[in-house]
Order: C-alpha cells, then structure tokens, then sequence
C-alpha cells in the first residue's frame, strides 16, 4: 500500500519535471547512451529521497537538488572528454556566427552548446536560472549564499554573451 | 527573475523540449539493477559462508579450520562494506550541491582507506598461508604441497588484481571529485 502510494508520487513528480530533468542532465553529458544512464539514476535517487521530503523547500527546488548531485556524481564517474570545466575560452570561436541561424530550434542548440562550454560552477547556476529558479532557490540547491548566486549569474550572462556573440 | 536576458535565454532553453523519456520505467529499472547487485552479495557471501562452514567440518584439521576462519572473517568483513556502502551511496542526496560533493570525497577516502586494508588482509593471508602449507608439509609430507600452493596463489592473485582494479578506479573518482570541488570552489565571491 505505501509502496503503491509512493510510486504514485514518484510517477506524479517524474512526469511533472521530466521536461527539466532532461534538460539538466543534456547539461551535464552530452554522451545519448550516458545521458540516459543520468537520467536513470536521477530516476532511481527520486525514488529513494522522496519519502523524506518535508516541503522546506520548494518540490522543484527539492527535485533539482537531487538531480543536480546525482549529475555531480555522474560527471566525477564518468569524465566527460572536454568537460567544460575550463573551457569558457574556447566556445565563442567554435560557436557558429548568429546570423547564420534563423529557426528556433538551431538557437536553442546554440544556447545549450554555449551553456555546456561554461565553466561548471557557471553552467550549474546558469542552468538552474533557466528552469526557473530564484536565486535563493538556487543558492540552496547549490549550497551557496543568494549574493554569490547573483556574482556567478553575472559572470555566466557575460560568458553566455560572448559566446553567442551578443554585444553587452 | 526579472532579468531580460536570463528570461530570454530561459525562453529558449525551456522551448527546447528534450526527447520524451519514461523516467518512471527507468527508475523501475535502475530498482531492479540494485536490487540484483544487493542480493547478488549476499548470495556469494552466503556461499562463502556455507564453504567456510563445510570447511571446518569436514575436514577438521588446524590447517582447514585456519582456513575456514580466514574465508568466514573475510566474507563477513566484506558484507559489512558492501551493506555500508549501498546505504551510503544515495544518503546525501538531499543535501546542497557544496555540501554533497564534501560527502562524496569524505565516501572516497573510505572507499580508499577499505581497499589499502584489503591489501594488508591479502598480506596477512598470504602469512597464514605460509604457514598452513608449512604445518601441512610438517604433518602430512609434500604430497598436498602444490596444490595447496596452486589454489592459494590463484585466490591471491585473484584478490590482488581485483584490489588493484578498484583501487585504481577509486583514485580516478577521488582525483575526479577533487577536481569538481576546485571547479566549483574556483568560482567564489571574491
């Protein structure tokens, strides 16, 4: 019965934030099959953490503080081959020129190739900003005070800006 | 969030739908996986045991029962890791992302500091080995010498390229996580 019931919520919760979750873990692993693997063990770590939810925070906040450890995690097992971890420098040169997109789809890649070239302590801000979270949301998810949220946000915007190509 | 340019970005970054995935089945599955991973050790460990067991019985000389001792301390140790790390391995989930990563390397140097005790096991084994064949040797005549020798070398060697696989592989997470947590540590408010 609390099984069933807790499946329930699970199947509930996955189906709410699935669309982020996928989006967060595409963040982290580029790699389809690994990727898959990610979402699998956010998936399983979901299930695990659930029952102990108390609404300090908010259920989004809650689901993203899973899925971004499990994502940590991942990343320290399975290294990526150029993980981004000082790779800021290097995307505004490989990044293709704005005007050479048009459809929504191709500047929604570039965004997510731009943000997967920061550097981690961005990309993780920068992301969970994406999906909707305030900043000190965002700052307990990461374990960080709402003032150094605000410093990283600024860094990743012009970071982001420089490798889109945008003017400041 | 009131910032024009996050609200932009996010408005592309959220308009961008990942393919469908069935979180829900994958969770199932991943249940199922552990669950496996979980019984298989206590399977092998019940085995073990049962081997340790019939060991000491059948036989019943000092050298077996020496044996039987090791096998049964050995197994029992290893149980205890693995049932220490399942129910670790999952435990800081709920905790920030800073604070799980400081976790995560404190689980590793456990990890490490369990596998550089298995070798010391592997060395004390490799003792009581010496001097099991050597009672034997005393008591029985050479007749049992090699095989007896045979066996121990495979299960130590055995032994040892499993420590050195995971020992390996343990300090590649630790140097792996030590270098999220500059990464991440890298980028603090000056």
């Amino acid at each position: 019965m609390r099984d069933a019931r807790r499946g329930g919520e699970l199947e509930r919760v996955l189906r709410t934030h699935a669309p982020a979750l996928g989006r967060l873990a595409a963040s982290y692993e580029s790699r389809p099959a690994l990727r898959e693997e990610l979402l699998q063990d956010i998936a399983f770590a979901l299930w695990r953490a659930l029952p102990s939810f108390r609404q300090e925070s908010s259920e989004k906040t809650f689901v993203m503080r899973i899925a971004t450890n499990r994502a940590l995690s991942h990343i320290a097992a399975r290294p990526p081959a150029a993980d981004g971890l000082d790779a800021a420098d290097e995307v505004a040169d490989t990044l293709p020129r704005p005007d050479e997109m048009a459809a929504r789809a191709q500047t929604a890649a570039r965004l997510q190739s731009a943000v997967h070239g920061l550097p981690l302590a961005l990309r993780q801000v920068m992301v969970l900003a994406f999906e909707g979270l305030s900043n000190e949301e965002i700052a307990a998810v990461l374990g960080l005070t709402a003032g150094n949220v605000g410093v990283r946000l600024h860094r990743g915007k012009a970071l982001l800006k420089a490798a889109l190509g945008e003017s400041s | 969030m009131t910032d024009h340019d996050i609200d932009r970005w996010a408005a592309d970054w959220r308009g961008n739908p990942p393919p469908a995935a069935d979180l829900a089945r994958m969770a199932r599955r991943e249940r199922r996986v552990i669950h496996a991973w979980i019984a298989m050790d206590w399977i092998v460990g019940a085995g073990l045991l049962a081997c340790a067991a019939w060991l000491w019985f059948d036989d019943g000389s000092p050298t077996m029962r020496f044996a039987a001792g090791a096998i049964a301390a050995l197994t029992v140790a290893a149980l205890a890791f693995a049932t220490y790390n399942w129910r670790g391995s999952l435990a800081a989930d709920r905790e920030s992302a800073a604070d799980f990563l400081v976790q995560a390397q404190r689980r590793s140097r456990a990890r490490l500091r369990y596998v550089r005790f298995g070798w010391w096991v592997l060395v004390a084994d490799l003792v009581v080995i010496a001097g099991a064949v050597s009672i034997e040797v005393r008591d029985e005549g050479p007749e049992r010498m090699l095989p007896m020798l045979a066996m121990a070398a495979l299960a130590t060697g055995a032994a040892a390229v499993v420590l050195w696989w995971w020992e390996r592989r343990e300090k590649r997470r630790a140097k792996r996580l030590s270098a999220l947590a500059k990464a991440i540590r890298n980028d603090q408010e000056p």
